[in-house]
């Protein structure tokens, strides 16, 4: 809980934040919203993991981003009062507290710390994602995909041997360089032939950091 | 060298009708500008740099700002351009953050820099002032993960025909109602879309030649609009 929004406020506010929030569990693949349905909740993860995402014309999906205990989602919606603009689904078993979009909005009204580490929390997924699409437009589809591994290994650490600690299924990882399955699965295989990542069943471990961020600078 | 620059009041400014300044009250206008400073660049002259720690939040005043951040490789990545009214590393000095991209104008500027406390004392103060940057914020998170799904299904083509309506989108059109607002290099144009110099030339001289665009040096002049959207595949 230290890193999450409502860490200040629940030290004055214990009861009125426990109120307002409804715990909901979510099974591993289960969508928490979609994109263009009516937000009418924000999603705190209490224990969990989730992607989003926004498909193309195509049905080709595209990760935003990845997100793990003590994120939020679905806040700029709720702040522009518009439709979910991505959709949210879980990697693993997920539990998240959901709190109404009027509790939220009065909660961060009424409460300047809460103001300021939602705005916070704004202001680096709009750095995140801006940096993906950057990536998008400048990178090669191995730089980004190299990018993506970084990214995930990053947010979501490595399990005990050293594999980064969640399941990746192709859907992800060509989700994450933008390129299609088969290209990504190839060049996964590659960086393997090469020794620069370990791969295992739906498990992938980065063997050389130093030798991976190299092909971000050719 | 720059000029010495006239600290412009803000509560005549021309362009706060289209900042996030726009609701704030008399006194708290009056409070901004005895608290702010203003000075003057010359084209090519850097704001901030990527990498620093903000101090304080920048408004354009008057001129033009390419936002960049420089590329693994050494290649420039253009983030965006601003404009009068816009604002420049709000999300850095909120975020407590250090800048992740530089300011650079092209062409002569002035920009009024406001302390870091005057903002967060504006945020705590005015409500109509918190929401408006929250929304600010909100809607950068939107388009950047609209651009996520944009960009990769867009040739190259398609993505210099929608630079130049960004282009015009931003900085308007000249008196003829047909040349960009902004003369850029092709690099600046290439650092834009993400593609090399000569790829950018190709594809201009190819929408020159299909007469969506008409060429004079750096400027660009819009001869078909609708053929242009069409290029750019912006149905929505």
């Amino acid at each position: 809980m230290k890193t999450s929004v409502f860490s200040g406020c629940l030290i004055d506010e214990k009861v009125n934040i426990s109120n307002l929030k409804k715990f909901k569990n979510f099974k591993k693949g289960e969508s928490i919203f979609n994109e263009g349905e009516n937000a009418q909740a924000v999603f705190y993860i209490y224990d969990g993991k989730v992607k989003t995402l926004k498909k193309d014309k195509t049905g080709k999906e595209h990760i935003i981003s990845f997100a793990k205990n003590g994120n939020l989602l679905g806040l700029h919606a709720i702040i522009n009062d518009t439709k979910f603009n991505a959709t949210a689904i879980t990697l693993e078993d997920t539990s998240v507290c959901c709190i109404s979009k009027d509790d939220f909005l009065n909660l961060i009204k009424e409460d300047k710390n809460a103001f300021m580490r939602v705005m916070k929390l704004l202001c680096y997924d709009a750095d995140t994602v801006e940096k993906r699409v950057l990536s998008i437009k400048h990178l090669s589809v191995t730089q980004r995909l190299v990018e993506g591994l970084l990214l995930l290994q990053q947010t979501f650490g490595k399990d005990k041997n050293n594999f980064i600690n969640i399941s990746l299924k192709d859907i992800e990882l060509s989700g994450l360089t933008s390129a299609n399955k088969i290209v990504t699965r190839n060049l996964v295989k590659k960086m393997k032939e090469q020794q620069l990542i370990d791969v295992v069943a739906d498990k992938i471990s980065i063997l050389n950091t130093n030798k991976l961020k190299g092909i971000l600078r050719n | 060298m720059t000029n010495k620059a006239e600290i412009p009041n803000c509560e005549d400014c021309k362009t706060r009708g289209k900042s996030i300044f726009c609701d704030l009250k008399s006194d708290e206008l009056a409070d901004l500008s005895y608290n702010k400073g203003c000075s003057s660049y010359k084209k090519g002259q850097v704001i901030f740099y990527e990498g620093r720690r903000p101090t304080g939040l920048y408004c354009i005043n008057k001129g033009k700002v390419k936002i960049a951040k420089l590329g693994e490789e050494g290649k420039e990545q253009i983030v965006r351009l601003a404009r009068e009214g816009d604002i420049l590393g709000y999300r850095s000095l909120i975020g407590g953050d250090a800048y992740s991209a530089s300011a650079e104008t092209l062409e002569e500027t002035s920009v009024c820099f406001i302390p870091k406390e005057a903002i967060f004392n504006l945020i705590r103060q005015s409500p109509e002032f918190s929401i408006k940057i929250i929304e600010l914020v909100s809607k950068d998170l939107k388009s950047a993960e609209n651009k996520v799904t944009d960009l990769a299904q867009k040739h190259v083509r398609e993505r210099v025909a929608e630079a130049l309506l960004m282009l015009k989108e931003t900085y308007g059109l000249e008196d003829d109602e047909q040349t960009l607002g902004v003369a850029l290099t092709r690099e600046v144009l290439a650092n834009i879309v993400g593609t090399a110099t000569e790829t950018v030339i190709r594809l201009l001289s190819e929408l020159k030649k299909d007469e969506i665009i008409a060429l004079e040096g750096r400027k660009i002049k819009i001869l078909n609009h609708k053929q242009l959207i069409r290029t750019a595949s912006i149905y929505d």
